[in-house]
């Protein structure tokens, strides 16, 4: 289930593999958490961008169907916007980040339910084929406004998540801006915009779906894992 | 010297090392050495958990032996961390410890920087403290698993400058190797060239700009890293003053800076042009040519120039006063009525 190389087109559109997201890039959850983010063991609410890598057995293509481990009922849908970038981005400033950016496409997030956020929870979040992106990637000249864009999940068809990519704690250029500070991306290298809060779980047998906005629909089907 | 491939003889610092494999994965460990923890505990609000603290990096981080690594001008605390490499050769998915070592193709040796300034308790530990362009080295090469007997009995250490600073010894793993593969593989599925680094020992120090840093494993190799300065990356204006050489009238730059550190607060007070042989040279090829104009000069000019100095160090004695005490510590009041007063009356 794994693609050590995922070829979407031609270059600049060809990705390299290396996918970071950003976590609780969302005003409103971060809010929600209210008090809770300055009690141990957080302590206080996040400075920079919170991220994770996303290896490479985590890849998956639209149609790619993912595991759910036994013993779990169900996976969290996280649909994020995905940023692919176009040129290598350095120390990118803010008002011309998005000129780093070739285009745009979905992925879908997937993971085991968080009792926390304090560490990494790769065994919750970096399982074989728990990021699928997809379908295609849209050129960034096709999408004037990255960041008012309608998201939508669905569960075999019936709409249970809508939000838009607006409500970041940080814009696509701010977080390419903040990233880039201390850590260079590449051409073909992906950066998630980052799931909203209140992600629908998906269960084994269904399908999940998430629309963004111009770039398509991302599909994906939950199989059991075989024990 | 070296011998490429291709035949060629370079000298050593004529070739930039890669790390030594196409790396995949990079897998890091936290909390993975007993006194490592211990050295932690502290200011850790949890203990050694059962799950191995598990996180990821980026290609970005990583750079080979003799690279150099950006210390930036304006953290306190960034500290290095020798750690052994475990490349894994096999794909791994559901691997039982048992025969985990069959998916072990080599080792070599780590050295992961951490800014510990930047760390935030959210996934920690946060990638803007451990995935910095250049903060993960590794090499000096790769070493067969078959030529590493036992890697559970590893002298390792790190020198700093020459001094030795970290030292431990792979035997004090909290999860060895073949339970991290098999922990991994669990939920993950390893591929040739993901690397796993193992965790750092007890010890780790702050760096400063221009220390050298080795990190040796015994049977594996020694990996040298040299800190640099923001300059070397056009960052310039972290660091709220900048001094350059002055030869000539004209601003002359250096290839290697030093940094002035105010000893009350450990700030870098200024970034300083470091002079080598070729400023020197040129600085006293400009004092020769300047000479003899100045020897021509009638012996009252030259009174009133030198005084002139003198007048300007008594216009400006309460900042310079206070650069000087923030460079040396001095307190303001010896350097405000003594020291620089002192300085302007040389010229009177």
């Amino acid at each position: 289930m794994t693609h050590a190389a995922l070829t979407f087109g031609l270059s600049p559109f060809r990705l390299s593999g290396v996918e970071y997201a950003a976590l609780l890039n969302h005003a409103p959850q971060l809010a929600a958490l209210g008090d809770a983010a300055h009690q141990p063991p957080c302590k206080a609410p996040p400075q920079a961008p919170v991220l994770a890598v996303k290896p490479r057995n985590t890849l998956a293509r639209d149609g790619d169907m993912v595991v759910v481990p036994a013993g779990h009922a169900a996976l969290a849908m996280g649909a994020s916007l995905v940023v692919v970038i176009g040129r290598t981005a350095c120390r990118v400033p803010l008002a011309s980040a998005l000129a780093v950016v070739a285009g745009y496409t979905i992925a879908n997030m997937l993971s085991l339910p968080l009792a926390s956020h304090y560490r990494p929870a790769v065994r919750l979040m970096a399982r074989d084929g728990f990021c699928p992106l997809g379908p295609s990637i849209t050129p960034a000249a096709q999408v004037p406004a990255p960041d008012a864009l309608a998201v939508a999940v669905q569960i075999d068809g019936v709409t249970a998540w809508q939000d838009s990519t607006g409500q970041g704690v940080r814009s696509v250029a701010h977080l390419i801006a903040d990233v880039t500070e201390f850590m260079t991306l590449q051409p073909g290298d992906v950066l998630l915009l980052g799931v909203a809060a209140g992600a629908p779980l998906g269960r084994a047998g269904q399908q999940a779906s998430i629309t963004i906005e111009d770039l398509g629909c991302l599909t994906n089907g939950l199989i059991a894992e075989i024990a | 010297m070296i011998r490429l491939t291709d035949g060629r003889v370079l000298p050593e610092d004529a070739v930039v090392r890669l790390p030594p494999f196409e790396v995949g994965t990079i897998i890091a460990l936290g909390l993975n050495c007993a006194d490592h923890v211990k050295e932690l505990s502290k200011e850790l609000t949890v203990t050694t958990q059962d799950e191995p603290l598990v996180f990821f990096k980026g290609p970005g981080a990583l750079i080979g032996h003799r690279g150099c690594t950006r210390r930036p001008a304006d953290v306190k605390f960034m500290h290095d961390g020798c750690e052994l490499a475990v490349v894994i050769g096999k794909t791994a998915a559901r691997v039982k410890a048992a025969t985990a070592f069959e998916h072990v193709a080599g080792y070599t040796v780590c050295n992961d920087y951490a800014v510990r300034d930047h760390l935030e308790n959210w996934y920690r530990p946060n990638l803007r403290v451990k995935n910095r362009d250049g903060g993960t080295v590794l090499g000096l090469w790769f070493v067969p698993a078959a030529d590493v007997p036992d890697p559970h009995k590893l002298a390792l250490r790190t020198l700093v400058n020459g001094q030795l600073t970290q030292q431990g010894n792979t035997a004090d793993l909290i999860n060895t190797i073949p339970a991290l593969i098999e922990y991994l593989s669990s939920f993950m599925t390893l591929q040739a060239g993901d690397v796993i680094l193992t965790g750092t020992p007890d010890g780790v120090v702050n760096v400063n700009v221009g220390d050298e840093v080795v990190c040796e494993i015994d049977g594996i190799g020694r990996l040298v890293n040299t800190l640099i300065s923001d300059t070397h990356f056009g960052r310039r204006g972290a660091c709220p003053m900048r001094i350059h050489h002055l030869i000539n009238s004209k601003p002359v730059e250096s290839r290697d800076d030093f940094e002035s550190v105010n000893p009350a607060t450990q700030d870098v007070l200024a970034e300083v042009a470091a002079g080598g042989a070729v400023e020197i040279n040129a600085a006293v090829a400009a004092a020769k040519a300047a000479l003899s104009k100045w020897a021509g000069l009638p012996a009252t000019d030259r009174v009133c120039l030198l005084r002139k100095l003198g007048e300007l160090i008594t216009a400006n004695v309460s900042q310079i006063a206070r650069t000087e005490t923030q460079d040396t510590g001095q307190v303001i009041g010896q350097t405000g009525k003594q020291l620089v007063p002192r300085a302007a009356d040389n010229f009177t």
